[in-house]
């Protein structure tokens, strides 16, 4: 009974404070724009060129796959930071203090991520109520049949999507941005790779839950239209062509059906208490330093010897009075300083590494691997701009220098173009060697608007998770799949140049505005 | 020289009031800023340092409303917040490079600068040691060098002798008086005897409001035959504390040395002593919740 109590306030105190922030209230509207998006059609669940009647059953189980993938693979960004605020705010050496054991906070913890992510589904299953009534395909509401493939279909998923943000942060080298990188990939290459190759064979791998729903609706849609070959999509864009309804009445939820969504939820569970096995429990500060460097109490009192006395007069010579100087350059040198540094040595060569392969490779390898490559290895460096002030905490000092906007906004992006521009510089002199200047004017329109998103998103957001999800983004579709309206690098359209580069100047003004803002407090 | 502060209020959301009709008038010297937590002192050095913006009120830098252009005041402004980070991958040297060129300094000014105030705050030899790896109080003291960093002519510091040794908080003190002469100094702390050492003005501040503004001869002239001290027995000092205001409490081998703030004598043990700026604190703090 204690120990219920203890999880119930370790849970809600987490989830009152991350809800009573405004950040949540961006949250919902995100996943109210979402449920927007599946009502006007943009995002649909198909059969081929077929689809079942708007009923409850329908809707529901539409929403329930749009939540698994689109929730599973960005609501991970939504949660993650319960643990790391303890460790930021302080409130971790408090609770470190405590007989609380690892286990006990973890799972506080990933009840409160399954909460929030609860939160959005339901909001999520009004909207799919509000799309069968607005459709009004068919009008009778069937209670059960619509809510029956949240409860379990979503609702595991999220939890074991809630127990791998409480591993990636008990994991310290998870927790930070390499992490957010880490898990943008790991959901493509592993939680779907993995739902789509084994669920249906091993039922409890098919977490997105495509295959709880599969049978019965491939059934549906044979016994309607015989020509159906047996596919089922969830697409991000419009239907195109004569999309033909058919009726669907839902999934009949049997026991073999039930019990692989509860080993889901059974490995949601393992995984938060396998985590932690990892988890330090606040043992070290958020920040990992590397041991050679930590001061010792030593080598603070070797200063003493030399310190001046106490009453010693101290003069400290007067400045000239003279108005403050615009010193782009030596701001824009800090700014790089910061940029560049911190890196592990590993990172380092690989950048050089692929610089140097970029001068040597032929153009097909360029285009291929080296210039994608290129294009996302610097992408947490990037990500701190703008944000870094909040970060840091050292924008009480930073914004009450002269001219905050105008000295300091301009050297940041500068400091963010000169990383893209070292990056890509052998690409661009090859491209430019090959009389490719349709691809070096497109590339050099991309490499403008990298800084400004990720200062305008670091600066509006004031954290680094916004850029490293929507870059990441833009680059998996863009760069990597051929979505040619966000391939800003212009790898493969090179005719959108001039679009990229009216959103870099939108987007550094916007940057600005926000600064702004931020100024005046 | 001259800060002037009319009428100042900052409201937040459900009608709290952060600083309330607050005014006062500032020429150089060190000015103390005294008053218990949530009392509206970051609140008020937060507007001051043009981080915030009031509700109402007026902030005029040499006649100049920097409400209205704050960049006139941030070119001679020197703040060090309560709660300030770092950049963990930069050295001292570097760090300050960084603030001194988003001020304005030139270059060579910069230079010279960065080496006196290593050696002021005592840095030398960790100045090029990455800031992620200093201690509090070596952090504090990158804090304060940066603060002074453009020759401020306000120099505004938040707490600053949090974290430090004894011998760094008296270097300090004793630094501020030396800066005193040319320039405003507010400094805002809750340990008296900094205030005390070195301040020529004392603001007491509580819930918003200024409560008092004189200097400290005048502020202790206000107690003067009003604090008493005598020895009691320790069980009966929950019951002094509800009849007085205690302003201190030492244990001794007969019992419990005990001051307190009293128009006429408390009891008949009680010796009138002379006040200290704690005592005048307490009093004004306590006055000041009762007249609420």
């Amino acid at each position: 009974m204690k120990t219920i109590r203890l999880l119930y306030h370790i849970a809600r105190a987490d989830f009152l404070e991350r809800t009573r922030r405004a950040s949540f209230l961006v949250m919902l509207g995100l996943v109210l724009y979402l449920g927007y998006l599946v009502n006007i059609g943009q995002v649909t669940l198909r059969l081929e060129s077929y689809r079942g009647v708007f009923n409850s059953a329908w809707v529901g189980s539409m929403m329930t796959l749009v939540i698994n993938f689109l929730l599973g693979w960005f609501g991970f960004y939504l949660i993650k930071g319960a643990i790391a605020r303890d460790y930021q705010t302080g409130v971790g050496q408090i609770m470190a203090t405590t007989p609380l054991s690892r286990p006990l906070y973890l799972l506080g913890k990933w009840l409160s991520n399954i909460a929030i992510l609860d939160l959005m589904v339901f909001v999520l299953a009004l909207a799919a109520l509000a799309m069968q009534l607005i459709q009004r395909e068919d009008p009778n509401i069937q209670v059960w049949a619509l809510i029956s493939p949240f409860l379990f279909v979503a609702l595991p998923f999220l939890a074991l999507v809630a127990a791998i943000a409480v591993l990636f942060e008990s994991i310290s080298w998870l927790r930070g941005s390499f992490g957010n990188l880490v898990y943008f990939f790991a959901f493509i290459m592993g939680i779907a790779f993995i739902a789509i190759m084994f669920g249906a064979t091993i039922p409890v791998f098919d977490w997105l839950g495509f295959g709880v729903f599969k049978t019965s609706m491939a059934e549906a849609a044979k016994a309607a239209y015989p020509n159906y070959g047996g596919g089922l999509s969830l697409s991000l864009v419009p239907a195109r062509g004569d999309i033909q309804p058919f009726h669907w009445a839902g999934v009949a939820w049997t026991l073999p059906l039930i019990l692989p969504r509860l080993g889901i939820l059974g490995i949601a569970l393992a995984l938060t208490l396998v985590s932690s096995l990892f988890f330090d429990r606040f043992a070290q500060s958020g920040i990992p330093r590397r041991k050679s460097k930590l001061v010792s109490p030593a080598s603070e009192t070797a200063a003493a010897p030399v310190a001046l006395k106490a009453s010693q007069p101290i003069r400290l010579a007067s400045l000239p009075v003279s108005p403050p100087r615009f010193a782009l350059g030596r701001i824009f040198l800090s700014e790089w300083r910061m940029m560049v540094r911190g890196m592990p040595w590993w990172g380092y060569a690989a950048v050089v590494g692929l610089i140097g392969a970029s001068f040597v490779l032929p153009l097909t390898n360029l285009r291929g691997w080296v210039l994608p490559a290129l294009l996302i290895l610097p992408l947490l460096v990037w990500s701190r701009m703008g944000c870094r002030e909040a970060c840091y905490a050292t924008g009480q000092v930073v914004f009450s220098a002269p001219h905050p906007i105008w000295n300091q906004l301009p050297a940041i992006w500068l400091g963010g173009f000169a990383v893209a521009l070292v990056m890509t510089s052998g690409v661009l002199l090859r491209f430019g060697l090959a009389g490719e200047w349709t691809s070096v004017i497109a590339l050099v329109a991309g490499l403008l608007f990298i800084p400004s998103l990720a200062l305008a998103l670091g600066v509006w957001t004031g954290t680094s998770k916004a850029f490293e999800v929507v870059y990441a983004v833009f680059w998996y579709l863009g760069v990597l799949n051929d979505v040619l309206e966000l391939d800003y690098a212009g790898l493969h359209a090179s005719g959108y140049w001039l679009v990229y580069f009216f959103l870099s100047i939108f987007l550094f003004g916007f940057a600005m505005i926000g600064r702004q803002r931020q100024l005046r407090g | 020289m001259k800060l002037s502060i009319e009428n100042l209020s900052k409201q937040y959301r459900h009608g709290f009031f952060g600083l309330k009709d607050f005014s006062l008038e500032l020429t150089p010297g060190i000015i103390g800023l005294l008053g218990p937590n949530g009392a509206g002192k970051s609140t008020l050095m937060r507007i001051l340092a043009t981080i915030n913006q009031p509700t109402s009120g007026t902030v005029k830098w040499n006649g100049i409303d920097i409400l209205k252009s704050p960049d006139t005041l941030r070119a001679t402004l020197g703040y060090l917040p309560q709660d300030f980070g770092i950049y963990p991958n930069l050295n001292a040297v570097e760090f300050l490079e960084y603030i001194a060129a988003i001020k304005g300094l030139d270059d060579k000014s910069a230079r010279r600068r960065i080496g006196e105030l290593l050696q002021v705050v005592n840095l030398v030899e960790a100045a090029r040691r990455p800031l992620g790896s200093y201690s509090g109080g070596m952090r504090q003291r990158v804090g304060i060098a940066q603060a002074l960093l453009n020759d401020p002519q306000l120099l505004i510091v938040d707490e600053p002798t949090v974290g430090l040794d004894p011998e760094e908080r008296v270097r300090f003190r004793s630094l501020l008086s030396d800066l005193a002469g040319q320039r405003i100094i507010i400094l805002s702390t809750h340990i008296v005897s900094d205030v005390e050492a070195a301040a020529r003005e004392i603001v007491v501040i509580h819930k918003g409001r200024k409560l008092q503004h004189a200097a400290p001869e005048k502020l202790l002239s206000l107690l003067d035959g009003k604090v008493w001290q005598w020895v009691i027995p320790p069980e009966t000092l929950p019951a002094l504390k509800q009849q007085h205001l205690v302003s201190g409490v030492l244990r001794r081998e007969t019992g419990m040395q005990v001051r307190v703030v009293s128009q006429t004598a408390p009891a008949a043990a009680a010796e009138p002593v002379a006040p200290s700026l704690e005592d005048v604190y307490l009093y004004e703090v306590s006055q000041g919740a009762v007249s609420e």
